[in-house]
């Protein structure tokens, strides 16, 4: 136990502790949950100033020949700052100076040990102990979504199951991986942490199914089609908290990690067409299938939703392309994505918790009564659309010339290249609707007396919608060169082609400013109001309202849309729904077949002994002449055989 | 001659025979007599824990080697009698607070709890087939009467059920025993170490294990005497009598005898079979203690796949872990859901909802042994789990192809995740959702934190796992 006292253990025991502790002292869990987030936050930055390489690891017990350590990379501490950058965030957002609901333990305790456990997936370096990690993982996570109004429990048992049954393939996989490596006569079962691991090629089948199986757990924790339902699912019943902790930032951070380590550092996803193949299409899908339904939502915390799933689909584009240029896109973008994702889910929930409404038909015109809450929220959906030179567009860009490059060679790559572009101008047009639909327009009367929310709930969206500024224009100069170079332990990363973003942020600033310019010298601020006629009848202002919800309403009535969309409102595409069918049917089956007649046989054969019990019982007729008869025949029998036997001698 | 192991086994037969007695006058003295000499037993237990290697004892000699000990200890042993005996103490706790008061056949039920108690105890630590099969019999024989406690037409045709399938199973069994002790010329197993199994003998003592371990086909014994008996006493059978079986297995297949590598394919095969059917009827099941029968089913195969494992990788110990953390989750289980049924009256899990509110500690016991039987970490099923799929994986001299070694492996991931899915449909549709509880319900908190603690005992053995291992790998 004591050995687990140093920097890299405190990390993993910090949140933890915390979290008992929260569970029993209800005045004090919030700041507990913010003191233990900067606690670890700490240490976590410590690691990156007293170099990652000085790190000692801490050295856990050998199971069946595989060494275990808690250490850290340039890829794993780059994800646990960003960890504790969210989870400090996230934990100040929920701050509340007045106790806030009695059952708030729920968020405080599953949301530390959650944190804990997630810096546990990040320190391992084997297998085994990634495993034991990400096995707690599935818990604290199905305690967490139960914290929040309405139906928490379809949302957390679909997320249980979905997640479980990844779980399990995961554990399958990881066991098939420590033989595979016992086979290649390398360290068994290590994460890349050993000296001289070499990345295996998938030709062997036992890599083949080890590669397959930790790939589809890692991105079912990724939240990837089509194992993503239960996120649009807990949009409806979780906070904004805890949407942006786990689907949007902390889930994708530690699936994509998982799928990095994979394709990275382990196996060589280029040397099998078919995987890599299989891998991309599911990518594409992602994204295309998740941004068109999040086209005609109506809810803005289900449409942020399915966005945080139709991002993930770059991510997998980005990393399974295999090149360093899209796997440093891959996992920029996941960087990325959890910043502006979880921007926009917390300003999602400030203005929830401001107006009570996140039906988009029911909100409108909030911008001027919630400035920063709306200008986080403007960069955010800027920066998620892929609108230069915001960070959503530099990685977006990087995923983008590795398929040009690998298009090169082999053309067919180019489709992913036209699926991501072409999500990327649905995820533009939904976000110009939720913008439209929440902030701008008429606002409605009932919003009238709505403001601005607190410090700790406009701050945290504020400087994550910064960092999204930031990270775009000094894209090359910050991130890419101190935190996704050395994690992928490539030399600088250079796109292709020439893009300076602070070049281009010079002209798009130019060209705005001289619009705001002819905006004013125009007096085209200045609305002339003109009185509008239907049919010889005045209209009022609130007929004439135009509502966003409905801007691509028409989509559905496309003839293939329409299959699309009449297929996934009813479910078909919902996983769960199929795990759920086919246990029902194979239960029913084994039952009807197996379990029935093997009971009818038993049956059969109690009948047959009752029967031939009864016709024993008839023999006994309680008369002693019929038992003299028996006697007789009996001695004649042994009198025969006495003569018989004594003839033969 | 070792008299603290003798006693062992002797005490809960007295115990069984002596309870009788104050039953009589009062019925908490009867309570008081059997919970005195459970911890007898289990203080006894603890002497042969302590101190060096024990010698074991004969009780008269017959035929064989005549230096060989009929009763001896192992550290395999002892744990699991030690789960064993953990179990037996929280049975006879929650007893005085499950049945109602004034109870008539209260001495028959602590007497032959009792009984079952010592041949439990003799059956693990004997080494001799005559005293193997007499104490076989005698707990199939307290099993019958305690199934059928309730005495009403229909329990009773399950108990008389229950006893003829496992009394065909262990008439065959007997058979088998007949050929080996005519092939060797002794009843001690200890003269017939690392030879081969007879095919014959081997097949017939399969089928007695099968047969009281709930394998397929021979399982349709156990999930109608599951429910039919009262909760605490479908708690040890689950846990226990169900293991009698796996323990012959262990000293039989896995101490004594080597058997060809088809026999174990075999083997694997069938659980796996039997563990995936019982995990996919549980899924539709609607009654609450069925479903942990059928359950019960599926996880043997777990316990079976361990085994297998030991007698090719010397040292492992997921079987007997998965066996020790089966007995005590399963019991937990088994005891907790009692609660619910006797509070509420339901066991149709449809009828029964939100009962988080209600009976919050139990939630919590529950919640474990749960999370254990998925096998989820940190708690002890977890790791035993883990160690039964790699040690299968890793079958080399059984299996030589990679590729049927997956599928074996496979196989117990796929029954994980059907544990999994019917656990989970069972946890949460009479804990979490569902409809309202009636009114007054209120927690019997005794009942509950008895659950509880058996729990417990689960995080407790992960904690203490890095010892425990090394106790089971060291002495074989």
């Amino acid at each position: 136990m004591v050995k687990l006292l140093q920097p890299a253990g405190l990390i993993i025991l910090i949140p933890w502790l915390a979290a008992l502790l929260a569970i029993v002292i209800r005045p004090i869990r919030r700041y507990l949950a913010v003191a233990a987030a900067l606690a670890t936050g700490y240490f976590v930055v410590r690691f990156f100033v007293d170099g990652i390489g000085q790190v000692p690891p801490i050295i856990l017990p050998q199971v069946w020949g595989v060494s275990n350590f808690l250490q850290v990379d340039y890829l794993s501490g780059t994800i646990l700052l960003l960890v504790s950058g969210f989870a400090f965030l996230i934990f100040l957002y929920s701050f509340r100076f007045k106790d806030g609901p009695r059952d708030d333990w729920k968020f405080f305790t599953f949301g530390l040990l959650t944190y804990g456990a997630a810096n546990g997936v990040l320190l391992s370096s084997s297998v085994l102990l990634l495993y034991f990690f990400w096995g707690i993982l599935l818990f604290t996570v199905y305690g967490l979504l139960f914290y929040g109004r309405g139906d928490v429990e379809t949302a957390a048992r679909k997320m249980f199951v979905l997640n479980g049954v990844a779980d399990f393939l995961l554990l399958f996989g990881l066991l098939v991986f420590i033989i595979y490596t016992k086979q290649q006569g390398v360290e068994p079962g290590q994460l890349a942490y050993f000296p001289g691991m070499r990345r295996f090629a998938l030709s062997d089948p036992l890599a083949i199914v080890a590669f397959v199986c930790i790939a589809a757990a890692a991105l079912t924790k990724a939240g990837a089609f089509p194992m993503h339902t239960w996120i649009p699912k807990a949009a409806e019943s979780a906070p904004a908290e805890t949407m942006a902790f786990i689907p949007a930032s902390l889930d994708k951070l530690l699936g994509i990690y998982l799928f990095v380590r994979l394709c990275y550092s382990i196996f060589e996803i280029r040397s099998n067409l078919t995987v890599q193949l299989i891998f991309l299409t599911i990518g594409a899908v992602t994204v295309l299938a998740a941004v068109f339904m999040a086209l005609v939502q109506k809810d803005a915390m289900r449409l942020l939703s399915y966005h945080a799933v139709s991002q993930v689909g770059y991510m997998i584009l980005g990393i399974a392309s295999g090149t360093v240029l899209g796997i440093a896109g891959g996992l920029f973008h996941m960087m990325n994505h959890a910043i502006y994702k979880s921007t926009l889910f917390l300003t999602g929930g400030a203005v929830k918790r401001q107006t009570g409404e996140s039906d988009l038909e029911k909100l409108g015109g909030l911008a001027r009564a919630m400035p920063v809450t709306f200008f986080s929220f403007l960069i955010a959906a800027l920066a998620i659309s892929g609108v230069p030179p915001l960070n959503g567009f530099v990685s977006k860009w990087l995923i983008y010339q590795s398929f040009v490059e690998l298009g090169r060679t082999q053309p067919f790559f180019l489709i992913f290249l036209i699926a991501g572009a072409f999500g990327s101008v649905l995820t533009l047009a939904s976000f110009l609707k939720l913008t439209h639909s929440m902030f701008l327009g008429r606002r409605p009367k009932a919003l009238e007396g709505v403001h601005e929310v607190g410090f700790t709930k406009w701050f945290p969206p504020l400087l994550m919608a910064l960092t999204c500024i930031a990270f775009g224009l000094f894209a090359f100069r910050l991130p890419l060169r101190y935190l996704i170079s050395p994690a992928l332990s490539a030399s600088v990363i250079v796109p292709l082609g020439h893009f300076s973003p602070l070049a281009f942020a010079a002209i798009m600033l130019i060209i705005v400013s001289l619009g705001f310019l002819i905006y004013i010298v125009g007096g085209t601020y200045r609305p002339r109001p003109r009185k509008v006629f239907l049919g010889a009848e005045e209209l009022t202002e609130e007929e004439m309202h135009f509502s966003g919800p409905h801007f691509y309403s028409s989509i559905k009535n496309i003839k293939i849309f329409f299959e699309f969309y009449r297929f996934a409102e009813g479910g078909s595409f919902d996983v769960f729904r199929y795990i759920q069918g086919l246990s029902n049917t194979l239960g029913r089956t084994l039952k009807k077949l197996i379990d029935d007649s093997l009971n009818a046989f038993a049956r059969f054969i109690r009948y047959f002994l009752d029967l031939v019990g009864k016709g024993f019982s008839l023999l006994h007729t309680g008369g002693l002449p019929f038992y003299l008869g028996w006697i007789l025949l009996g001695i004649l029998i042994l009198i025969l055989l006495l003569i018989r036997g004594g003839g033969g001698a | 001659m070792n008299v603290v192991l003798l006693l062992l086994i002797a005490v809960p037969f007295i115990g069984g025979l002596l309870v009788i007695f104050p039953g009589r006058f009062l019925r908490m003295l009867r309570w008081i007599f059997s919970l005195l000499t459970v911890l007898g037993t289990a203080l006894l237990l603890t002497i042969n824990f302590v101190g060096g290697t024990k010698p074991g004892f004969s009780l008269w000699h017959v035929m064989g080697s005549a230096n060989l000990q009929q009763f001896s200890v192992s550290p395999i042993t002892l744990v699991i009698g030690a789960a064993f005996v953990l179990l037996w103490l929280i049975v006879i706790l929650y007893s005085f607070g499950y049945f109602p008061k004034g109870g008539e056949a209260d001495t028959e039920y602590y007497s032959l709890t009792l009984f079952m108690l010592g041949s439990t105890l003799g059956l693990l630590f004997a080494n001799d087939l005559i005293f193997l099969y007499l104490f076989w019999e005698i707990a199939a024989i307290t099993t019958w009467r305690l199934v059928g406690f309730e005495r009403t037409q229909k329990v009773i045709s399950i108990a008389t059920k229950t006893i003829i399938i496992t009394f065909f199973g262990s008439a065959l069994m007997l058979v088998g025993f007949a050929i080996l002790i005519t092939n060797f010329g002794s009843f001690n197993l200890g003269d017939m170490i690392s030879s081969q199994m007879p095919v014959l003998a081997g097949v017939f003592i399969l089928a007695g294990i099968f047969a009281k371990s709930a394998v397929i086909p021979l399982y349709i014994w156990l999930p109608d005497a599951h429910p039919a008996a009262p909760s605490p006493m479908s708690a040890l059978l689950s846990g226990v009598i169900v293991k009698i079986g796996l323990i012959v297995y262990l000293k039989m297949f896995v101490q004594t005898f080597s058997v060809t590598p088809g026999w174990n394919i075999a083997i694997l095969v069938m659980v796996i079979v039997s563990s995936l059917v019982a995990g996919g009827i549980a899924l539709i099941e609607k009654d609450c203690k069925r479903i942990l029968a059928y359950s019960t089913i599926s996880q043997v195969a777990f316990i079976f796949g361990g085994l297998v494992v030991v007698t090719q990788i010397a040292g492992s110990v997921g079987g007997v872990l998965y066996l020790v953390a089966h007995c005590l989750a399963k019991g937990a289980l088994f005891l907790g859901y009692g609660v619910v049924v006797k509070e509420t009256g339901k066991r149709n899990i449809k009828e029964v909802g939100r009962l988080v509110a209600r009976f919050p500690l139990l939630f919590v016991g529950v919640m474990i042994a749960t999370l254990s039987i998925i096998g989820l970490p940190p708690f002890l099923g977890f790791f035993a789990k883990i160690d039964v799929i790699f040690g299968v994986l890793g079958l080399v001299d059984v299996v030589p192809q990679p590729t049927y070694r997956i599928l074996l492996g496979f196989g117990f991931i796929l029954s994980s995740v059907l544990t999994l899915l019917y656990m989970l449909r069972l946890f949460s549709s009479v804990f979490l959702t569902g409809e309202k509880p009636q009114e007054g319900l209120k927690e019997p908190i005794y009942l509950s934190v008895l659950v509880l603690l058996l729990s417990l005992s689960l995080i407790g053995g992960s904690v203490a796992l890095k010892p425990l291992v090394a106790y089971l790998a060291g002495g074989g």
